[in-house]
């Protein structure tokens, strides 16, 4: 006679069905804690004790299934060490059922296996394509300097350019570093000129494709003497920075987010301010310690060191060393400064927290629901715009525009 | 791609997480420890020079250590996303073939390097030249011209121009490089060392 039963066992998050066509593995009072019942199931509940011990504690995903196929294989001898009457007198009584029923709830509930595991995947990253998904096309044709008084939490919900008012080449730039965050390829047509296919959307594609939309729209966003500038909306030396900008503002915000996760930062509750990227015009060696010191200066020093450009990431220290106001990279044009995280024991070390210190995460300086602000000092046809752009998702009431969602 | 947990430290960081009772902060730490160890190790490649010691357009740091961030954080598992189409294939191999255009632009020297491809530099004075030797279609080369200089001893004039800037080639073949992914017991081991810290903190502190 025989019973089929499937044994599962969860280790890794992967699930492991080992199937057992044989009376053997019938062992109805056994579990984990329970003391081996001196019965004629002892055998077998040795052997699923071995495999659950093999399941807690080989280091290998490989080691682990190769010592199960090795303890499969000694069933049979199991079998015949079995009281075989015994058994058969439990089957009679019709018992089979909730036998298997017990030793499966066992293994599946009573263990309580819940495996820890920590894995990278290949993909995109979902928090940079939201935020990508939460900008709208600000057709305002205002100078960088100008863009950069208007409050961070505009910035962070418009897709802008400097000198910049053509809303098709705006949302043009919104769906390619899009796209490309979210890595959906594109289909390219073919023709005289392209093989055709799906490609994806890359920093030299993006190029391409914005010149010849900024052409189309007859942007024109400097003089002649500054063709091929990075004033000129057309060059190669602007569009890559606006890329570099949108996409690296992106990845920045979407690893921002986690690392203010109240146990990542409880771990890892303060970072460092170092170069990531040589550059082959460098800012003077003196620039970025100088302002550091403004920063700090500002903050009154509050959660900062002052001359290791180090710093609690709650601290405020960070928006006030952007240009850009946002406490994540970049924070300048063409910067190659980044971020590096400083983990608990040197934090303390350095004064800035205490060893049972918590640190409250910081709130999103962009995208909140019911943040409001006053209009006073915004240049009008950029408030006009918002007001038709954002459509129902902002109010205008005695001069203070308030977010209602998205 | 697959999903790559990393291997062997299971049964370990179960074991922590039952002397502390709060498994969170233990894999919101490790995964945390995780990103920063895979950003650390694709820095380091990024600071190796050119194959060709051309100018470097920081491939590794721009499409890889830049595209890493801890994505998600249960009480159970942490996940770290690298989202860089461009490592999937690095780490993979395979042959690429156009679409946007026929053929595909290798930089034939450094200057070229620099500029990008033929599309993203926007360069009109290259004249296309055919060879078609099997995969090879042909080079654009920079195209003729005469600089004169004027002196005051009369004009002095040369010809610049004629060097191949691309080759052009129908499809481009890499093969698989694995070794650019850190070692399992480097990872397992660096997340691990977090793992225990947090757990030795947090008794402490009770």
């Amino acid at each position: 006679m025989s019973i089929p039963l499937w044994i599962e066992i969860e280790r890794a998050e992967r699930s492991y069905e080992f199937r057992l066509n044989t009376l053997s593995a019938l062992a109805p009072t056994w579990s984990a804690t329970s003391p081996v019942p001196a019965s004629w199931g002892k055998p077998v509940a040795l052997w699923l004790i071995a495999m659950e011990h093999a399941a807690n504690t080989m280091s290998t995903d490989a080691e682990f299934i190769l010592f199960m196929e090795t303890h499969l294989a000694r069933l049979p001898d199991l079998i015949n060490d079995m009281d075989h009457d015994a058994l058969a007198s439990v089957l009679e009584n019709g018992m089979a059922a909730a036998v298997v029923s017990s030793v499966r709830s066992v293994l599946s509930k009573s263990h309580d296996l819940k495996p820890l595991a920590i894995s990278f995947d290949y993909g995109p990253l979902q928090e940079a394509v939201g935020k990508m998904d939460r900008k709208s096309p600000v057709a305002v044709a205002l100078t960088s300097a100008q863009w950069e008084k208007v409050p961070v939490q505009i910035r962070e919900r418009s897709q802008f350019s400097a000198r910049v008012e053509s809303a098709r080449f705006l949302q043009h730039i919104q769906d390619e570093t899009r796209s490309s965050l979210a890595w959906e390829k594109e289909k390219v047509t073919p023709s005289d000129r392209a093989a055709g296919g799906e490609a994806f959307i890359d920093r030299s594609s993006f190029i391409a494709s914005a010149r010849k939309v900024a052409i189309e729209e007859g942007i024109n966003t400097t003089t002649p003497n500054n063709y091929g500038t990075v004033r000129d909306i057309r060059s190669a030396k602007r569009l890559g920075l606006i890329w570099d900008m949108q996409t690296g503002n992106a990845t920045e915000y979407a690893r921002w987010k986690t690392s203010n996760d109240a146990d990542v930062l409880d771990a890892f509750p303060a970072q460092r301010l170092v170069r990531i990227e040589e550059r082959m015009v460098p800012r003077p060696s003196w620039y970025w310690p100088t302002r550091w010191a403004e920063a700090y200066f500002n903050v009154g020093g509050i959660g900062a060191v002052e001359r290791d450009m180090v710093a609690l990431k709650t601290s405020l220290i960070w928006t006030k060393l952007s240009r850009f106001g946002t406490p994540w990279p970049p924070f300048d044009y063409g910067s190659g400064m980044g971020l590096e995280d400083v983990d608990r024991d040197e934090a303390e070390s350095l004064g800035l927290i205490g060893p049972s210190e918590r640190l409250t995460p910081n709130e999103d300086p962009g995208f909140n629901a019911g943040f409001e602000m006053s209009v006073a000092g915004l240049e009008s046809k950029l408030v006009n715009w918002l007001i038709s752009a954002m459509g129902d998702t902002v109010s205008l009431v005695d001069g203070v525009l308030k977010w209602i969602s998205k | 791609m697959d999903f790559k947990v990393i291997d062997g430290i299971t049964p370990e960081l179960n074991r922590l997480a039952s002397q502390l009772g709060d498994s969170r902060a233990i894999v919101a730490a490790c995964g945390k420890r995780l990103e920063i160890e895979l950003r650390a190790h694709f820095a380091a490649l990024d600071k190796k020079p050119n194959s060709m010691g051309w100018p470097k357009r920081h491939f590794w740091n721009r499409q890889v250590r830049s595209q890493i961030a801890l994505s998600q954080i249960t009480s159970t598992t942490a996940t770290v996303t690298i989202s860089s189409p461009a490592l999937v294939h690095r780490i993979q191999g395979g042959t690429i073939r156009p679409k946007r255009g026929k053929t595909l632009a290798i930089p034939a020297n450094a200057e070229a390097y620099k500029m990008g491809s033929p599309r993203e530099a926007n360069v009109d004075q290259l004249d296309y030249i055919p060879l078609h030797q099997g995969n090879l279609v042909g080079a654009l080369i920079r195209r003729f011209q005469s600089i004169i200089k004027r002196t005051k001893n009369g004009s002095t004039g040369k010809m610049i121009g004629g060097d191949v800037m691309y080759w052009l080639v129908r499809s481009v073949t890499t093969k698989p490089h694995p070794e650019d992914l850190p070692s399992d017991e480097k990872l397992s081991g660096a997340v691990m060392e977090t793992a225990r810290d947090v757990v030795a903190r947090k008794l402490r502190i009770r």
